[in-house]
């Protein structure tokens, strides 16, 4: 799992750890079940502050990636899911992307994913 | 021509691993046949601190025990000495020759003493010289074997290093590489300690159980480890906790590379092992990064995508020496 944090990037450092993690997940170098290394520890790695980790952890927490516990850490999900779930959700985030870079407003974005949930 | 060369040399090698062993089951046979008639049924074969005897065995199946108590080692020290081949093996034979030694001069003497006895097994003493004997004799098969070994050759198939592109750091860039590694071998054989270990406590006792199933749990405990390559350097530590760990920073760090490990014949075993010139964590066999330390010798972890690793490690230590951030 290779996690670069760019300064320069307009994206939040909480979520380039969080892409980092995600695409990690996705290509199976980290696999399903496995622990993450405590927020502490990736925190001194990296050079930032512990609260920044705990962001990433949080965004991959509400995409059912990962399961954060008092205690244990933060563990990948288990079960066959979480690969193919990490590709989806990098594939949501190139929806949104590509959107905004059209121009188009939240409702018209949602509005195109319901017509294609009716139709597909 | 060359590879011919070197398979007659490492025949020549198993060789001289298997003969001290033929010797002595030789030299034991020769000495047994020769005073077969007078030796007492049973046999005394154990003996007390004072030398007297006090556990007897069957004069029929003494030969056997004795060969066998002869051949297993023979079996153990050829297949080590077969598996470390072109590595670092001239320890393994000095000791593979002291072994041979002293169970062969005690054989011998265990059968000579029986003789001198008569008739009655219980009459035979082995006297502490004799132990003494046998391990001076010891000592001297062990630097016979030292010495017909002859010095280790500085091992010739260096594999190749993967030449990974370094990575390229951008100024300001924090970038972390890290990656879990589990022994599949290793975690079995802690199971195969606790489980059993638990069997003995429940049926004997906690007292008899509890070494096989503290043991077994720091096997297990040991049998997985996180690598982490970063701005202090290359960690390798347990998976749950953040010590203890082994930390190279990088202002020790010359080059890294990644390339194959074969962990017997290049670290002469499994676990955190060190031998001149080179020191590292191998779990398993197959990818591994090396760095290359500034005092000349190596520092080696089997980890999966040890290529990413080694370019990250090679380009950080970079920055490090030029004083970047």
């Amino acid at each position: 799992m290779l996690i670069r944090l760019d300064p320069g990037s307009p994206l939040p450092l909480g979520d380039q750890i969080a892409a980092a993690v995600r695409g990690a997940i996705a290509d199976g170098s980290v696999r399903p079940g496995e622990r993450l290394p405590a927020a502490r520890t990736l925190a001194d790695s990296l050079g930032v502050n512990v609260h920044t980790v705990l962001r990433g952890y949080q965004r991959l927490r509400e995409e059912g990636l990962i399961e954060l516990r008092r205690g244990r850490g933060a563990v990948v999900a288990a079960g066959a899911a979480p690969p193919g779930r990490a590709r989806l959700v990098e594939g949501v985030r190139e929806l949104v992307a590509d959107a905004r870079a059209l121009g188009l407003s939240d409702e018209e974005v949602v509005e195109l994913v319901r017509t294609g949930l009716a139709t597909g | 021509m060359n590879v011919l060369l070197s398979i007659a040399k490492e025949r020549r090698r198993l060789l001289l691993v298997v003969l001290p062993h033929l010797l002595a089951c030789a030299a034991f046979l020769t000495v047994f046949l020769s005073r077969h008639d007078r030796l007492p049924d049973p046999m005394a074969t154990h003996f007390s601190g004072a030398g007297r005897a006090d556990g007897y065995t069957a004069l029929g199946s003494f030969p056997y025990t004795a060969l066998a108590l002869l051949l297993v080692p023979t079996v153990l020290f050829t297949a080590l000495a077969y598996g470390m081949r072109g590595g670092r093996t001239r320890a393994l034979v000095a000791l593979g020759y002291a072994l041979a030694g002293l169970l062969g001069y005690l054989l011998c003497a265990l059968v000579l003493d029986n003789a001198r006895a008569g008739t009655d097994g219980a009459g035979a003493r082995l006297e502490l010289w004799e132990l003494g004997v046998a391990l001076a004799v010891a000592a001297a098969a062990g630097g016979l074997g030292w010495l017909l070994a002859g010095p280790d050759a500085t091992p010739a198939r260096e594999p190749a290093a993967v030449v990974a592109p370094r990575l390229e750091l951008r100024d300001g860039e924090a970038v972390t590489w890290t990656r879990s590694i589990a022994s599949r071998p290793l975690r079995l054989a802690g199971l195969a300690l606790v489980l059993p270990g638990t069997a003995v406590g429940l049926l004997a006792g906690w007292g008899a159980g509890v070494g096989l199933v503290v043991g077994g749990l720091v096997v297990c405990a040991f049998s997985a480890a996180r690598v982490t390559v970063d701005r202090h350097g290359l960690t390798t530590s347990l998976p749950w906790l953040p010590r203890p760990r082994l930390r190279i920073p990088l202002d020790r760090i010359e080059t890294a590379t990644s390339r194959p490990v074969d962990p017997l014949a290049d670290l002469g075993g499994w676990g955190y092992r060190v031998v001149p010139g080179r020191s590292g964590l191998v779990l398993r066999s197959g990818e591994a990064v090396v760095a290359r330390l500034t005092t000349g010798s190596e520092f080696v972890v089997t980890v999966d995508d040890a290529a990413t690793a080694a370019a990250l490690l090679d380009a950080l230590a970079a920055r490090a020496r030029t004083g970047g951030a």
